[in-house]
């Protein structure tokens, strides 16, 4: 039976659980759409040496193959730079500000670093030809309003700066070596020896040092921002201070400000990032459900110099966060089983399906036990079988779960059918 | 307020850790005295999770605790996506080259193969260490007694923890040159760190004062008690 596994880091998904990511997909889409961001579609397949433009880290881990004329091809490993590469090519002559966003499967290979998931589901938006701080506080509002909608509860979105920090280097004067070392430290997440290093740097003054160890450090409420601004030592700080502050006054509008963790310790690939960067996070799920930020330099790699921001979220983990918060994720659709559904009663199955019931059919001499098999199989809840003798004219609607049938008319059924959704 | 979760290692350092978190106020009297349970809980929520070393930054990474107290050599190994917070200067000990005594299998001499063998606990560290210096060893991945392995021409030499060298002394094997020197490290979940920021500020902030306190008794010249 091995011959029958799909490769690691794959699954197959089934009705029930594809109903359910399908669930959060459209939510995710709706909140999308209600802020004015257009779907796009990408190809699956792109070229490496266009996406490579990107810089993007998440490249090194692509799926590669070769066409017909020996140029290679690969699997899209992110969203964001085949919507640069877009944006470049397709929407190029266009007056920005863009507003687009995309859901859709990417690819990575496992290495020794990641081993989990080689497939998943991303929903990501981007605003691009803004670099107004209120569009970094729309792009976390609308993460926010996608993960309420969805049906999440007590989520944060961690909001850092990545340019006060940058801005904290530049302003001390370090040399190359040390500069790199300290920011390699921050972004492997290696407090320890980035430490050290900032403790045996006697280039510096105890206050310099002191700011080192200080400013990644800082996170909490909106009091981090009145906190920072005691480390501010040129305009560039200045600049990225007053930036979180104006995002911060903006979501404050949206009504998000109690969501907020604000802290100057978040590195992500600073290859990418430019300004302000954000994670979100659910309770009891161990791994960020997603995260972005500002990238105000990858789109002068695809030939259209512009600021933008925009975010990424993996839509199965947010589905396994939501799990963790409700047993059943409701997908609201009723789908009753009808005997003879398939041959004899074809017109009463089409009936109900009018009125949005879901028949799953079976022919008419399909028995109860079957019938019962496949309710349980199938996760319905509902068997509409016909009374015998009664040419169907009357029907036995049984509730699975209960085992309580009720006979009723042909022509109550569909009111009794959807009767039942709505009382149980 | 939520309170931590927090992993320990059955092993070596176990007592030196426990010892750490009761000097900070900690209740681990249960963790001390069972060593059959797995799951602790004091009075005040505070949960332990005891598991064997190498299993420690899984559990961190995915969420399963909070906080874990464990090696820098298996931090290294395991290479997982976590915060490593503090260095508790803890269970101190030194990865090490060691070849039979007598030839001198030193870096140079050995640069000039193609390839050797090495045996070790250690192969994602040995590999890294060796190919960031240009050779590319052929890593031989053993789970106990790796001294057995040059003596028997298994491999050539090996790299492996030692503290005192007693161990490779009476197996005829000499240290060649050191890798790492390695100490206990506390990591955190990459959201607990986020999501439990007050909880987890409080607890490294009290070990690491704890820390300074200890090793300004002791008199030893460490990293981060200059300030």
């Amino acid at each position: 039976m091995n011959l029958l596994t799909t490769p690691p880091g794959t699954k197959d998904v089934l009705p029930t659980e594809a109903a359910e990511l399908r669930l959060i997909e459209d939510a995710v889409r709706t909140v999308f759409a209600e802020f004015g961001y257009g779907e796009v579609w990408t190809p699956t397949l792109e070229f490496e040496e266009v996406l490579a433009l990107s810089g993007e880290k998440a490249f090194q881990t692509g799926f590669r193959m070769l066409d017909d004329d020996g140029r290679v091809l690969i699997l899209r490993p992110d969203l964001t730079a085949p919507i640069a590469r877009l944006v470049g090519s397709r929407l190029r002559g266009g007056v920005p500000p863009h507003r687009v966003f995309s859901i859709s499967t990417i690819f990575r290979r496992l290495s020794s670093h990641r081993d989990r998931e080689t497939e998943y589901r991303q929903a990501g938006i981007e605003l691009l030809g803004s670099s107004l701080p209120h569009a970094d506080a729309e792009v976390v509002a609308v993460a926010c309003r996608a993960l309420e909608r969805a049906g999440l509860r007590g989520y944060r979105v961690g909001v850092g700066q990545i340019s006060f920090f940058a801005g904290l280097l530049g302003a001390l004067d370090l040399d190359q070596g040390l500069r790199q070392r300290l920011t390699q430290d921050v972004v492997a997440k290696d407090l320890v020896n980035y430490r050290l290093a900032v403790e045996g740097a006697f280039v510096l003054t105890p206050d310099d040092r002191r700011a080192l160890l200080d400013v990644p450090d800082l996170r909490g409420g909106p009091d981090v921002l009145d906190r920072a601004a005691a480390f501010v030592r040129n305009a560039d700080m200045e600049s990225a201070l007053e930036h979180l502050r104006s995002m911060h006054e903006a979501l404050v509008a949206y009504g998000y400000e109690d969501r907020l963790l604000f802290d100057l310790g978040i590195f992500r690939n600073l290859e990418y990032y430019t300004g302000s960067v954000f994670e979100l996070y659910a309770p009891g799920l161990g791994f960020t459900l997603g995260g972005g930020g500002r990238y105000d330099n990858l789109l002068a790699r695809f030939g259209a110099p512009m600021p933008a921001v925009g975010f990424g979220l993996g839509l199965d983990r947010l589905h396994s966060a939501l799990i963790d918060q409700v047993a059943d994720l409701a997908t609201g659709d009723q789908t009753v089983i009808l005997v003879g559904g398939l041959d004899r009663h074809v017109a009463v199955a089409d009936h109900l399906r009018e009125a949005c019931v879901g028949v799953f059919a079976l022919a008419h001499d399909a028995d109860a036990a079957s019938a019962a098999t496949q309710a349980r199989q199938k996760e319905i809840d509902l068997i509409v079988a016909p009374v015998t003798g009664s040419e169907g004219r009357l029907w036995m609607v049984t509730d699975v779960s209960s085992g309580v049938g009720h006979q009723v008319s042909t022509e109550e059924l569909t009111a009794w059918v959807t009767r039942d959704e709505t009382t149980a | 307020m939520k309170t931590l979760r927090i992993a320990l290692c059955r092993g070596a350092i176990f007592n030196e850790t426990v010892s750490l978190l009761e000097g900070v106020g900690l209740d681990l009297s249960e963790v001390r005295g069972n060593t059959r349970k797995l799951i602790f809980e004091t009075d005040d929520g505070t949960r332990f999770i005891t598991t064997r070393p190498t299993d420690v930054p899984t559990y961190v990474e995915y969420g399963a605790a909070d906080v874990g107290l464990v090696g820098k050599d298996v931090l290294l190994e395991a290479g997982k996506n976590v915060y490593e917070v503090l260095d508790l200067g803890i269970g101190r000990c030194r990865l090490v080259f060691a070849t039979p005594e007598g030839h001198d299998r030193s870096l140079d001499t050995l640069r000039h193969l193609g390839t050797f063998r090495v045996a070790t606990k250690y192969p994602r560290i040995t590999r890294d260490y060796f190919q960031a210096r240009g050779i590319n060893p052929d890593i031989i991945t053993l789970h106990g007694s790796i001294e057995l392995a040059p003596l028997v021409g298994l491999a050539d030499g090996i790299v492996d923890l030692t503290s005192t060298g007693t161990t490779m002394r009476e197996n005829r094997l000499q240290e060649r040159f050191q890798l790492y020197d390695f100490t206990t490290r506390m990591i955190v979940n990459r959201v607990s760190h986020k999501m439990l920021a007050p909880q987890v500020g409080e607890l490294v902030a009290r070990l690491r004062e704890l820390i300074l306190c200890r090793d300004a008794d002791a008199g030893t010249d460490v990293p981060g008690a200059n300030r």
